[in-house]
């Protein structure tokens, strides 16, 4: 049998052949074209583009696992893409790219832009034909407004977002103070802060912590009785400039850390450091996806637990004392495949996968039935937080930040934190000095938004 | 370049055909890579110049008006200006620096390989791994940064919280990344001939003589390609200002690339975004065209007509 050689010539075009093959099937598209319009063997696949906090993505994988032994013929794809800014970019740019997921996690202010653009599926008919009518109360108006658009219904919850004041034990135990209560107001907290604080040492604590962010301070502002638009939903008028604004946000956005000197500022933020996670503060307002962070059953092995608990935010001026609220949660995406797409949705906004989501999160479920059986003795036994009432009694007076075609995020990084915050923040101008700019700037917005 | 009767010619034979072909066959990955990668979304982001795109929804044709937009919108002038002044500075100091360092580091020091290895690590360090590493550095209470110049009784800076302080601290960063240009002019040392050097000492040019007169116009050429390399580089700046100080404070270190970025993923502004890529692209080149016609009166060729 003759032997044939192969030459260097053959080699190297048979090489070439095969690079430039690679190559182009790398490139090819993918071919696990969701629907139903595969081989009946074949199992229908829903990708879900999911929120990667640290928490949620052990969560998202157990809510795979038990939803695809549930529904053998259904291959749930889970894409953790990011989180904030990063998250939503990864999104837009598979809808551009003509691949969109099933499935996305969408916080309750961010996806009204998706539905304008036809983009998202409208869940009525399916909440009705399901009765999933559970996570949307009507005397909610928080949640109404983050999962309504135009009469129609397309978020659905996988957690109430809401904020409270965590307080860390400790600084109020070694300092002989009692814990702040339901019922204290601005200057309780004003002098609780004050009696807390004491930075003359090698280890600073500074009575209360800010997020130096206008989001987070929203909570201030609307309690003065004001807000910084005509309306919450869809606003067409910016007014930060009201003098009730000017006053509160001079407060908390420069007085406390440099005339009253009971917050850090930025520069002491910097890399983690004099915060209450590290044992250099006191106060802090967040939320209940912030609970493991100080204590934990991990934690607690660990030695390494700060122990807390919530309450109210202090009364302003405003006797409701509104709190901020929204729902966050999953939407469905327009594709060929919306039934199988709300199968898993709903699965995880339903109680078994709301019982998953939340043990591994911390999050607030999304009913109240929930909330009050499941939700707060487990944060007693996990957390240690014995006021978890004190989130249903919020929950109760939440309302939206805003919501509208011109997103809060680009308010933010176009003109009120350059404009105001950053300034403030800076103490290089007072409250009364940017805001007015700051109105001027989020006007053009929403007027350009408008116009457009 | 060959013209058509040559290309005839040189594919009369079968033979001289199947080169040509294979010849193209090869370099095809990496022509497909750039028609797919690079060309294909060049052309298309000057195709959406005339268009307003928000991702979710379809282009919409708007002529001229974001070119218009562009001339009278505050944010894309302040993102100009920190490019600019970011450029401006750093990009001498990084060239002065990484000259002293190669001419340091070719002379005998004991541990000169390792010290050439230590300067040129950082480039292989991802840029946001370096970018957090230089936020612990900056940091104004436990920052390396104040803690040294404390030593010499300089009180403590908020380096990337003050306006005026934040685009000088990126600057100083850019230091840290200088190894390439280092490399590069360590080779051009290398390769100036000694008999030339000890030529002009015999002739009684001292050390500062020599390096002015002969090694600095014969490393011109180098001096000139790291100079290009590195204006560009800068105006591109991006990582960093992302990751550190997400533009702030102020918007003292919003550079275009990341005014870019905003407005293409975070507002859903393709068309205006892409405006913005291609007047900084015009900008690049502008300035690159004027630093090859001013090298013609500095830059020192050996071979070929200098116009030194």
């Amino acid at each position: 049998m003759q032997r044939r050689v192969l030459s260097r010539r053959t080699f190297l075009k048979l090489s070439g052949v095969s690079a430039a093959t690679v190559a182009l099937a790398a490139c090819a598209a993918p071919v696990a074209a969701p629907g139903g319009g595969g081989a009946a063997a074949e199992p229908v696949t829903v990708n879900f583009a999911a929120w990667a906090g640290n928490t949620d993505i052990p969560a998202w994988e157990e809510l795979e696992r038990v939803y695809e032994e549930q529904n053998p013929d259904v291959d749930v794809v889970t894409a953790p893409s990011g989180t904030g800014a990063d998250y939503y970019t990864a999104l837009q740019t598979s809808v551009a790219g003509g691949e969109p997921p099933h499935v996305a996690s969408f916080q309750g202010w961010e996806w009204q832009p998706y539905a304008d653009a036809e983009r998202l599926a409208a869940l009525d008919d399916y909440i009705a034909a399901f009765d999933f009518t559970g996570p949307y109360p009507d005397d909610i108006q928080s949640i109404s407004d983050s999962t309504l658009r135009n009469g129609n219904r397309y978020l659905i919850p996988l957690q109430v977002g809401v904020m409270l004041m965590f307080y860390a034990r400790a600084p109020f135990d070694e300092a002989g103070m009692e814990y702040p209560s339901d019922d204290w107001t601005w200057d309780d907290f004003v002098a609780t802060a004050e009696a807390l604080t004491d930075t003359a040492g090698d280890s600073k604590m500074y009575g209360y912590q800010p997020n130096g962010i206008w989001p987070r301070d929203i909570h201030w502002i609307r309690n003065t009785g004001k807000q910084e638009f005509d309306e919450l939903v869809d606003p067409v008028t910016a007014m930060f400039d009201q003098p009730e604004i000017i006053d509160i946000v001079q407060q908390v956005a420069q007085d406390f850390q440099y005339k009253l000197g009971i917050s850090p500022t930025p520069a002491d933020l910097s890399g983690g450091t004099n915060t209450i996670d590290t044992g250099n503060a006191a106060m802090k307002y967040e939320g209940a996806w912030f609970m493991p962070n100080l204590n934990s059953p991990d934690l607690r092995e660990a030695g390494a637990e700060i122990e807390f608990d919530v309450a109210l935010m202090p009364q302003v001026a405003d006797a409701n004392r509104p709190h901020r609220g929204w729902a966050e949660g999953v939407s469905v995406m327009v594709t060929d495949n919306v039934d199988a797409a709300w199968g898993y949705a709903s699965f995880m906004g339903g109680e078994e996968g709301q019982k998953i989501y939340s043990t591994f999160t911390g999050r607030l479920p999304n009913t109240a039935e929930l909330i009050s059986s499941f939700w707060i003795p487990t944060i007693e036994e996990r957390f240690g937080v014995t006021n978890g009432q004190a989130f249903v009694e919020a929950v109760q007076r939440t309302e939206v930040d805003v919501i509208g075609g011109v997103s809060r995020g680009q308010m933010w990084n176009e003109v009120v934190k350059p404009m105001g915050w950053d300034p403030l923040l800076n103490n290089t101008a007072t409250a009364a000095e940017v805001l007015p700019e700051v109105t001027k700037g989020v006007q053009a917005l929403l007027d350009a938004y408008w116009s457009g | 370049m060959i013209n058509v009767p040559q290309l005839r010619a040189t594919l009369a034979s079968p033979r001289a055909r199947k080169d040509w072909l294979l010849g193209y066959l090869f370099a095809s990955p990496f022509v497909i890579g750039f028609c797919l990668f690079v060309a294909y979304p060049m052309l298309h982001s000057a195709y959406l110049v005339a268009f307003e795109w928000d991702p979710l929804r379809t282009p919409e044709f708007v002529g001229f008006d974001n070119v218009v937009k562009l001339f009278s919108d505050p944010k894309v002038n302040k993102s100009l200006y920190n490019s600019f002044f970011y450029t401006a500075i750093a990009v001498p100091l990084q060239l002065c620096i990484s000259f002293s360092l190669a001419l340091a580091l070719t002379q005998p020091l004991v541990f000169r390989d390792f010290y050439r290895a230590a300067f040129y690590l950082p480039i292989i360090v991802p840029l946001v791994a370096s970018a957090v590493v230089w936020q612990r550095v900056f940091h104004p209470e436990y920052g390396i940064l104040n803690e040294a110049l404390g030593w010499i009784g300089i009180e403590p800076q908020k380096w990337l919280f003050e306006p005026g302080l934040a685009k000088p601290a990126f600057i100083f960063m850019s230091f840290w990344a200088i190894g390439r240009q280092m490399v590069i002019f360590i080779a051009g040392l290398g390769n100036i001939p000694d008999s030339l050097k000890e030529a002009a000492s015999l002739d009684g040019a001292n050390a500062a003589n020599r390096l002015w007169h002969l090694i600095l116009p014969l490393m011109t050429p180098l001096i000139f390609y790291n100079m290009v390399i590195a204006t560009v580089n800068s105006f591109q700046a991006f990582i960093p200002a992302m990751i550190m100080t997400d533009g702030g404070p102020e918007d003292a270190t919003l550079f275009v690339v990341l005014n870019i970025y905003r407005n293409a993923f975070q507002y859903g502004r393709m068309g205006y975004a892409s405006t913005m890529a291609w007047e900084l692209f015009l900008l690049i080149v502008g300035f690159t065209i004027m630093q090859f016609v001013v090298s013609r009166r500095w830059v020192y060729y050996e071979t070929g007509s200098n116009n030194a």
